[in-house]
């Protein structure tokens, strides 16, 4: 049985009808990542034994026929950032190599009660900074696509995996675009969910005002149904959102009649032609079909990067300060005495691009930088939600590319202008703003997928969902998938 | 030349909250180290806090009882710095947004009654404890950390620079303490360290503007040791002056206990950087009109106020009237007694400030542990104005009630105490002893009239101390000035 | 804006991370092409506008004093790089704060 290439509707099919067991699936998947993995390096940890042990729970389930959910039994690979009880979770830093939680995400409590088998802990940029797993302490992601090209960050591993089929879904982290990046470069849907309605507890945080949980998925339908099992309300996270998420399949409007605004800066400046011409087509189809284009502008938009730099980072070094080598994780030895202990840990733990965000971070926290430009950056946040609330009255969604460029290749990232590159220019306003983005393949250029990001009003997922459905039902994404070369 | 000594205290007050400020765990002293410890307080990646309301609306409740004005709108902040006993790297606090402004404590100085200024009151979560394995600080090998204490609420209170002498400070801290009893927001114990105290002092030449260099000192762990501290660097800085060598540099003292001197600590560095920034895992608080008034509406009548009103409508003498309000639970069992019995409060005041007082002292136990009732001392009152029993039964049988918690009538009843208040009775055992001891007698006749004395013990000892005293001086002397004139 | 050397040396100091003499020269020049880039932002006043500081708009999110279950103090060390005495263990702490 091809697993790899099932989607979740077909896979829950074959389980439901007995035709395979939990446990037969998940080994179908770990013998695929046994396969791939070595080179794609997707998985920083594959977690056999405990996947295996929960797919048998899961059997047990599905013969009792009691407790099923849509995701009993089914293989889910979750960010090496996101806390996993016993399983060791090193945020793709050295520091916390042999790091093993106490206690399981709230995401990870809602999977594994809904019977869902946790496949391994995904590649990443260390502690989620970067944005093509090159800056993890374990090694980068390959681009299943193309071996010589990176799978985008930070969430590359999880992208990948799900993209070569080493497992159907996946759980990645976003702050400026760790999941709609990786998940354009590789080919397949990822949604950054309205903050607050996926909950934090047990994300470690890069910048806790922007992190949110989303779901990775190579069907609309399976993003959907993962989406519904990890959003809720949770009393232990503060910034939870009280409300609770529509029900699966509740898609609200009707196409025809929804505007849909294409912001005029999204497509200048250094977007690839073809990059612009790809999104254009789904516009079209969209048009066909009822909807109104409307073309608006964002004039703050210019300021966002700088802004999430700003905001990011400063919240960056004060999350990394836990990180002293004094109740878990590295700890550097033969020092005499615990100031010397500290600065020697976080030298040898922390990468460089770590190193390099927690000093500008620091310096925005300083006197002299807080007023000019943390602060600053916090009043054009909400110069750029105005801005965002303006265009929401003119328009039901907005449609961009998700990034200016197709998957680079290795190494491209560092050049001397480090951190300047163009993939984040679409995807941060929607962490700063708080709303929803999902990124969804629509083609292919020169072989490499082409992201076009949906981006609504907070808490309306579901017409992200009902757009992008349509675009998978009218074949706008690729027929091609990074399964079949594999 | 004469000096002036400019004091201002900071204050640090463990609220009284039964779960920590940012989780659940218990905030029991002297639990076996870490064992009240929780993800959220271990500053455990991925660990969110949930803010206590309770601790919110003690420090409102503070706030109100020191006049502060109540922020509308307050926010955490983090205070970012690196010490192994503070698991975040970052302590949560209001740095910005204090929860109260502009307060003061009336406070009787020297006669006079002052408002002492406090600019502000914020609420912060506490640090764990560092255990030093060696004889000192200095020469530690290593240290231990027990994080029990991590995130336990804490009020800071900062009192303006407005107390002029050791004792001003002592006698703040010690109205201080009784107003925070009497709102029962703290258990106010500085030897298990929920009320700490903290000054900094400095000395000017009388008349002189500006203010000189001041000194922190920290470690003062009771009032007497604050005293003595403030006394002990006041001398240094007054001696320094006079040798017209003044202090140059702010520094950091510890006051000493078995020396009994303060000792240099550290200079004080440039103002340390702490790059507060606001908190993005815990909202902001608004606080509403009608849940101040609520709670001002709750608050008791504080121990300035209840002095005054004790000298007004009991017709107490100062002395008293600060005394008994000094302590709440001593003011109410004052008022009860009060309540309960006819005659004068200051008969009542009499008894509480002197045979109770002397007993809790002679105990060591605490005004709460009294087995006394109000009405029990009433019922004592009452029977020695209405001469049932005299002075000296009273004491006794108060003795016993301090320790049985037995009812005085009960005590009288059973060991047959009533006094002996019969002529006939007394007349007889007068007779009786004037003829056993013709030795006094005739010294009394020669004009020694402290043998009088002798006999009214002699007539009490077999009466067994009931009889009334006043009757047996005057039957004696009746006796007696009857042989005389014979 | 931009940053010496010297102060590149403090922000390392004040975020704890030990850095080479060769380090502190390329992350200077790497810290002051980032504070190029976003001085960007002064170019656009918005000091009308309250700062957005949270990543929702709610207030008075809390819970009611209620104790509940620490974690066993095995899981409260399970991770700690040194221990003694069921408490974490550290080289000797020579400043005080």
């Amino acid at each position: 049985m091809d697993v790899a290439r099932m989607n979740l509707f077909d896979l829950r099919r074959v389980l439901d009808a007995g035709e395979i067991s939990a446990v037969e699936l998940t080994s179908l998947f770990l013998d695929r990542i046994t396969q791939l993995n070595p080179e794609l390096n997707a998985f920083i940890t594959v977690t056999g034994e405990e996947a295996l042990h929960s797919a048998k729970e899961a059997d047990t389930r599905l013969a009792s026929g009691e407790g099923i959910t849509p995701l009993t039994g089914i293989p889910i690979a979750v960010k090496d950032n996101i806390c996993t009880k016993g399983v060791r979770t090193t945020c793709g830093s050295k520091l916390l190599e042999n790091y093993l939680p106490v206690y399981d995400a709230t995401v990870v409590t809602k999977l594994k009660k809904a019977g869902a088998v946790l496949i391994g802990k995904t590649n990443l940029d260390e502690f989620a900074m970067g944005s093509s797993t090159e800056d993890s302490g374990y090694g980068l992601t390959l681009n299943p696509w193309d071996r010589q090209r990176v799978a985008g960050g930070s969430s590359g591993g999880s992208a990948a995996a799900v993209a070569a089929g080493m497992a159907p879904l996946a759980l990645g982290s976003d702050t400026g675009g760790s999941i709609r990046q990786p998940s354009a470069f590789c080919g397949i849907l990822g949604l950054k969910p309205t903050y607050g309605r996926v909950s934090r507890l047990g994300l470690v945080p890069y910048a806790p005002s922007l992190d949110q949980i989303g779901s990775m998925a190579r069907r609309v339908r399976d993003l959907i149904i993962l989406d519904h099992y990890i959003s809720t309300y949770d009393p232990l996270d503060s910034t939870s959102l009280p409300e609770p998420p529509p029900e699966i399949g509740d898609f609200p409007r009707k196409l025809p009649g929804l505007r849909i605004g294409l912001p005029k800066e999204y497509f200048e400046e250094d977007l690839k032609p073809q990059i612009k011409e790809r999104v254009h087509t789904v516009a079209q189809v969209l048009e066909k079909e009822g909807c109104v284009l409307v073309e608006l502008s964002l004039p703050s938009l210019q300021y966002a990067v700088a802004t999430y730099y700003i905001l990011a980072w400063a919240e960056a070094s004060s999350s990394m300060a836990r990180y002293d080598g004094v109740r878990y994780g590295y700890r550097a030895t033969g020092e005499q005495d615990v100031l010397n202990m500290m600065m020697e840990t976080r030298k040898q733990g922390f990468g460089a691009e770590v190193k390099r965000r927690i000093l500008m971070g620091t310096c925005f926290l300083t006197e002299g930088y807080y007023e000019d430009y943390y602060r600053k950056a916090q009043r054009i946040r909400a110069l750029i939600k105005k801005d965002f609330e303006m265009a929401f009255t003119k328009c039901d969604l907005l449609l961009t590319p998700t990034t200016t460029v197709t998957a680079f290749k290795i190494g491209e990232n560092f050049t001397d202008s480090l951190i300047l590159t163009p993939t984040e220019r679409c995807t941060v306003a929607a962490n700063l703003t708080g709303i929803p983005g999902l990124s969804f393949p629509c083609g292919l250029i020169e072989g490499l997928p082409v992201g076009a990001q949906l981006m609504a009003p907070a808490g309306q997922e579901g017409i992200l969902f009902q757009v992008a459905s349509f675009c998978e039902s009218v074949g706008v994404m690729p027929e091609k998938e990074a399964i079949n070369g594999l | 030349m004469a000096y002036e000594i400019v004091i201002g205290l900071e204050v640090h007050v463990e609220l009284k909250t039964e779960s920590k400020l940012c989780c659940g765990c218990s905030t029991k002293f002297n639990a076996e180290v870490n064992t009240l410890v929780c993800p959220v307080c271990l500053g455990l990646p991925g660990a969110l806090p949930v803010l206590n309301k309770k601790a919110v609306e003690l420090s409102i409740i503070t706030g109100l009882a020191l006049n502060c004005e109540i922020a509308e709108h307050c926010q955490f902040d983090r205070k970012q710095y690196f010490y192994p006993d503070l698991p975040k790297g970052y302590q949560l606090t209001q740095f910005y947004h204090p929860i109260g402004r502009e307060g003061w404590l009336e406070v009787n100085l020297a006669g006079k009654n002052r408002k002492i200024g406090i600019p502000r009151i914020h609420l912060e979560e506490e640090a764990g404890r560092s255990y030093h394995a060696g004889k000192g600080i200095i020469d530690a090998e290593y240290s231990l950390l027990d994080y029990n204490r991590s995130s336990i609420p804490l009020l800071e209170i900062v009192t303006a620079p407005e107390l002029h002498s050791p004792q001003e400070a002592k006698k703040f801290m010690e109205c201080l303490k009784t107003t925070l009893e009497y709102i029962d927001v703290s258990d106010c114990k500085m030897a298990e360290g929920s009320l700490r105290c903290d000054a900094n002092i400095s000395v000017r030449h009388r008349g002189d503007l500006q203010l000189g260099k001041r000194v922190e000192i920290k470690n003062m762990n009771s009032f007497r040791a604050l005293e003595a501290a403030l006394e002990d660097e006041a001398k240094r800085q007054v001696s320094l002056l006079q040798q017209g060598t003044p202090l140059q540099r702010e520094e950091s003292r510890a006051w000493v206990e078995e020396k009994g001197r303060t000792l240099f600590m550290r200079f004080k560095e440039e103002p340390h950087e702490y790059r507060y920034f606001p908190d993005p895992d815990l909202l902001p608080i608004e606080i509403a009109d009608h849940w101040i008034q609520d709670l001002r509406s709750q608050l008791p009548e504080l121990p300035q106020i209840k002095r005054q009103r004790y000298l007004r409508e009991y017709e107490l003498p100062a002395y008293d009237g600060e005394l008994l309000s000094s302590s709440k639970q001593m003011a109410d069992f004052f008022e009860l007694a009060v309540q309960a019995y006819d005659g004068e409060p200051k008969k009542v005041s009499n008894w509480i400030l002197g045979e109770l007082a002397r007993l809790i002292n002679l105990e060591k136990i605490e005004f709460g542990q009294v087995k006394v009732t109000p009405g029990a001392l009433a019922q004592l009152l009452t029977l020695l104005d209405q001469k049932v029993i005299n002075g000296k039964i009273a004491k006794m049988v108060f003795e016993e009630t301090f320790y049985t918690g037995k009812k005085p009538e009960a005590i009288v009843a059973e060991k047959d105490l009533e006094q002996v208040s019969d002529p006939k009775v007394i007349k007889e055992i007068v007779a009786r002893t004037i003829a056993a001891h013709p030795l006094p007698v005739r010294d009394y006749l020669r004009g020694k009239k402290k043998a009088l004395g002798f006999l009214v013990g002699q007539v009490m000892a077999e009466t067994k101390g009931k009889a009334n005293p006043e009757m047996v001086r005057d039957l004696l002397d009746e006796e007696l000035s009857f042989l005389s004139r014979s | 804006m931009s940053l010496t050397e010297q102060q590149v040396k403090a922000l390392s100091f004040q975020a704890r991370l030990q850095l080479t003499a060769e380090e502190i020269v390329s992350f200077t020049a790497q810290l002051n092409k980032i504070l190029q880039y976003v001085a960007i932002i002064q170019e656009v006043s918005v000091d009308d506008l309250e700062p957005t500081i949270y990543g929702v708009s709610l207030t008075n999110i809390w819970r009611e004093d209620r104790v509940r279950l620490s974690l066993e103090r095995e899981a409260v060390l399970a991770n700690a790089p040194e221990q003694e005495n069921f408490c974490f263990k550290v080289p000797k702490i020579l400043e005080e704060d």
